[in-house]
């Protein structure tokens, strides 16, 4: 079927999703295997990074770049993310249509077998991967370790996380811990392969205008060879309340401080109320109709970035700022009190619909680009219901000023991390 | 009627069209068949680089630094409802931009598109500044610049354009500096709006579920004629030489971030598109990821996969930039340097040149999904005075004689700097 979103368990912990349209120039197929976010991340979040890096057709990353190269760009990505407390690990194969081929060779076909090549037949040299390759890896991740570290943002959202999480399996970064990285063996990424194909749950999707049956039937057919399959799913723990305000500071030599803020959504399970509490996530720091947005940012000129952020899948928000550090305490009274005022009712009938028609542009034009369609099957990677995006606007279309006051209740600030700033931002000078 | 001029492309299959309206605007239309969404951009040709007016016969006036993006943010207002407001009404996501060389106003939505574009044309035609919003802006975008302060990649790409350009104000933040923005006045936004804001010097791009008829009849009811005023980019005679060699910065990082530029002289006001793909590709020759050094310098652990190469090039500059992080900037710097030296003896292979040629071809293929590339795309092309489609041609033309021809021009050590931001521990 065209212009469609097709699920279909192919059989029990192997899902395929598909949209199929000839609007794209593109195709994107992925494969997504799905395990619990536990014990040793590093050891599984590092084989997408390995396996698409060279398999036994192309030894090395030189072979098959080039390979890649001649199936005109065809790009095959591997990533690795938290979906609650679970570790979604992917690669990624974009394409261009068949028919924009210069010789009129089938490109999909082949990037379909080569993405199966990546995922089941590694370059392996008697039960481990190779050491060379093993030992760049290791390296790269705890370079991009290092790297998070320099991206200031990024950096003290992930501090406020470990802090609010600490107790958590959800405080766990996707990259690894920097202390299980070094002593990883090739060894025992191997054995993590084995037990990677044997107990993830797998989503393949397929969006464009690719042929979704033959795709299908050779993803299925590597599966079958897997021995002794059994699928392991994990379950978040949701957290609905905090019990009272935990605080973390750094001090480091920047221009500005980055203020994050943590809170608790009420849920007892992931999603629940998800389009109620997605309302009322844009109406405080979404939009530029947003409390966050209109108050601390243009009516008191305390930040350029004030803005809240839904996980659903955890079920905890987050407010990210960066603010000059002498304001970093009258910025978090600020973003505090409006989060009171909307407890208190503050939320208007004409507010609300500004929101619905926003968010329902916005869900609406998923469907236009072919990474959107990708990204909105992957985003329900965990779930055993699929909603579409107008099942989800038609659920915020039912949302209530009263449903928004409530969800506004059910929010209690858990962490507030603040790097705080020191420099003063001068510049290098010319040699 | 207007005269509406027809840009194919068979290979895509797709269309766009091009109109010049009575009131001197630019109108391209690219209709995308079953889309949902639309986008529109209008753009004037008026960014960062602009630190000086200059009316054609008039004398030419200095502007602080950063004064196109702070008109940019304060377009929105207005003496009622500002944008942001009435597009809160019809619930389009819009947004804005500034570029060293442009500045941008944008929305997309899936449904009220005549009434979206309306917000949009009317509120570009018609400016408010007051001296109170302008000095609320100031502390807003003082925060703005401050956030880049902080980060490492956009510290290491500035430090590097001071060691290219003496005069080429393509050197400057964006945003300019606080203390620069801090002389910006209402009076002086205005002067610069009724300026460079004309209609004459600005193009409107449509993409998606949109029609040629649909945007004209929009534009018909919505543009007022104003008179024409000639602006001019003055040259800023910025000499061949580089200022300096090297520049190095200390900052809050563990591995350092460097980037390694290649200045170019420059005889045409901008490089044309062939010139750019012919870079884009030498470019991948020397470091892609299908080159032999990327895949040693990675097993040596002396980058990682964040690096890359961007050709930096607009009205009056043009720089080849390899960029990344590395605990040893000079020696990745010095490997690329003598994988040029050793490319200029050998030339390039022609087995090599037709696989980068096909992976750009299919990589451009690729880009015509997007309908908010697609009409920023029309826009920057427009302005530096290409046609979009003209790209995919091309790369069926080039030939490895130009390519090599190109390169007797480009990546020449003499004009060359590396710009590194360091931890604080350690000596570079």
């Amino acid at each position: 079927m065209d212009n469609t979103f097709v699920i279909h368990d192919a059989e029990p912990g192997f899902r395929v999703c598909s949209y199929h349209t000839d609007r794209f120039k593109t195709g994107i197929l992925s494969v997504n295997l799905v395990v619990p976010l536990a014990g040793n991340v590093a050891e599984k979040s590092l084989l997408p990074s390995l396996l698409c890096a060279s398999c036994a057709e192309y030894p090395d990353l030189l072979s098959l770049n080039r390979k890649l190269a001649e199936l005109y760009g065809a790009e095959l990505t591997p990533s690795a993310s938290k979906h609650g407390e679970n570790l979604v690990l992917r690669i990624t194969m974009t394409m261009i249509g068949d028919r924009f081929a210069l010789d009129g060779e089938s490109i999909s076909v082949e990037c379909a077998r080569l993405l199966c090549k990546a995922l089941f037949e590694p370059n392996v040299e008697n039960g481990a991967f190779r050491p060379d390759e093993v030992a760049r890896e290791k390296r790269i991740r705890l370079d991009r370790i290092e790297a998070l570290k320099s991206s200031k943002r990024a950096y003290a959202q992930k501090q406020m996380l470990e802090l609010m999480c600490a107790d958590e399996a959800y405080s766990l970064s996707v990259l690894g811990e920097e202390e299980d990285i070094p002593v990883l063996t090739p060894e025992q990424l191997y054995a993590s392969w084995q037990d990677l194909l044997k107990t993830a749950f797998v989503q393949l999707q397929v969006v464009g205008d690719l042929e979704v049956e033959p795709i299908t039937a050779l993803f299925r057919e590597y599966f079958d060879r897997v021995e002794d399959r059994h699928v392991v799913r994990g379950e978040t723990v949701v957290i609905p309340f905090a019990e009272s305000v935990k605080r973390g500071e750094e001090e480091q030599d920047i221009a500005q401080s980055k203020l994050v803020m943590g809170f608790r959504c009420g849920m007892h399970e992931p999603f629940e109320n998800y389009a109620a509490m997605r309302t009322f996530t844009d109406l405080f720091g979404g939009g530029t109709y947003s409390r966050l947005f209109m108050n601390v940012r243009e009516k008191q000129s305390l930040c350029y970035y004030c803005a809240a952020r839904l996980t659903a899948a955890k079920g905890i928000l987050t407010v990210q700022s960066g603010v000059e550090t002498g304001n970093a305490e009258r910025a978090e009274k600020e973003i505090l009190k409006q989060l009171d005022e909307m407890k208190a009712g503050g939320v208007t009938v004409e507010d609300l619909e500004k929101s619905k028609r926003s968010m329902e542009d916005f869900f609406l034009s998923v469907f236009d680009t072919p990474e959107e369609l990708d990204g909105w099957l992957f985003s329900q990677v965990t779930d055993d219901e699929f909603q579409t995006p107008e099942d989800l606007v038609a659920d915020m279309k039912e949302v209530t000023v009263e449903q928004v006051v409530e969800m506004a209740n059910n929010i209690s600030l858990d962490t507030v991390f603040l790097l705080k700033g020191n420099g003063t931002g001068d510049d290098g000078e010319v040699d | 009627m207007a005269n509406v001029i027809e840009h194919r492309n068979e290979l895509l299959g797709d269309a766009y069209y091009e109109v010049r309206h009575e009131t001197g605007l630019t109108i391209l239309v690219y209709p995308k068949a079953g889309y949902s969404t639309s986008y529109a951009v209008i753009g004037t040709n008026y960014g960062s680089i602009d630190d000086a007016l200059k009316v054609k016969g008039g004398e030419e006036k200095v502007l602080p630094w950063g004064t196109a993006h702070f008109l940019e943010h304060k377009l929105f207002e207005s003496e009622e409802l500002d944008a942001f407001e009435r597009f809160a009404e019809t619930g389009a996501s819009a947004n804005a931009y500034t570029t060293f060389d442009r500045t941008c106003y944008l929305f997309s939505c899936s449904s009220n598109f005549r009434k979206n574009l309306e917000i949009l044309l009317d509120f570009v035609q018609h400016p408010y500044f007051t001296q109170q919003t302008v000095e609320k802006e100031q502390g807003i975008i003082g925060q703005e610049i401050r956030m880049y302060l902080d980060e490492p990649g956009w510290q290491v790409l500035f430090n590097l354009l001071k060691c290219l350009y003496h005069r080429h104000p393509v050197k400057v933040d964006i945003a300019g500096t606080e203390e620069s923005i801090s002389h910006i006045t209402a009076d002086l936004l205005y002067e610069c709006y009724e300026s460079f804001y004309n209609l004459n010097n600005m193009v409107l791009a449509c993409a998606g579920n949109v029609t040629v008829d649909e945007v004209l009849a929009i534009c018909d009811g919505a543009l007022q004629k104003t008179p024409e005023v000639l602006v001019e980019r003055p040259d800023k005679g910025e000499p061949a030489e580089i200022v300096g060699p090297s520049i190095a910065q200390e900052f809050a990082v563990t591995i350092p971030t460097f980037a390694l530029g290649f200045k170019e002289t420059h005889e045409t006001p901008v490089r044309n598109m062939k010139e750019r793909i012919l870079t884009d590709i030498l470019m991948d020759v020397v470091a892609g990821e299908t080159s032999e050094l990327y895949e040693r310098l990675l097993q040596e652990g002396l980058i990682d996969t964040g690096f890359g190469y961007e050709y930096f090039t607009g009205p009056g500059y043009a720089t080849v930039i390899f960029e990344g992080r590395s605990r040893d900037p000079e020696k990745v710097a010095d490997a690329i340097k003598a994988e040029i030296r050793k490319l200029r003896g050998t030339g390039v292979d022609p087995v090599v040149f037709d696989r980068l040629r096909k992976m750009n071809y299919g990589k451009t293929v690729m880009s015509y999904n997007d309908i908010d590339g697609l009409a920023n795309g029309l826009v920057g092309a427009y302005m530096s005075g290409a046609e979009l489609f003209e790209e995919l041609d091309l790369y069926r033309e080039i030939t490895v004689e130009d390519a090599n021809e190109q390169l007797g021009r480009q990546m020449l050590e003499e004009y060359s700097a590396l710009s590194v931001v360091h931890g604080p521990d350690e000596t570079i």
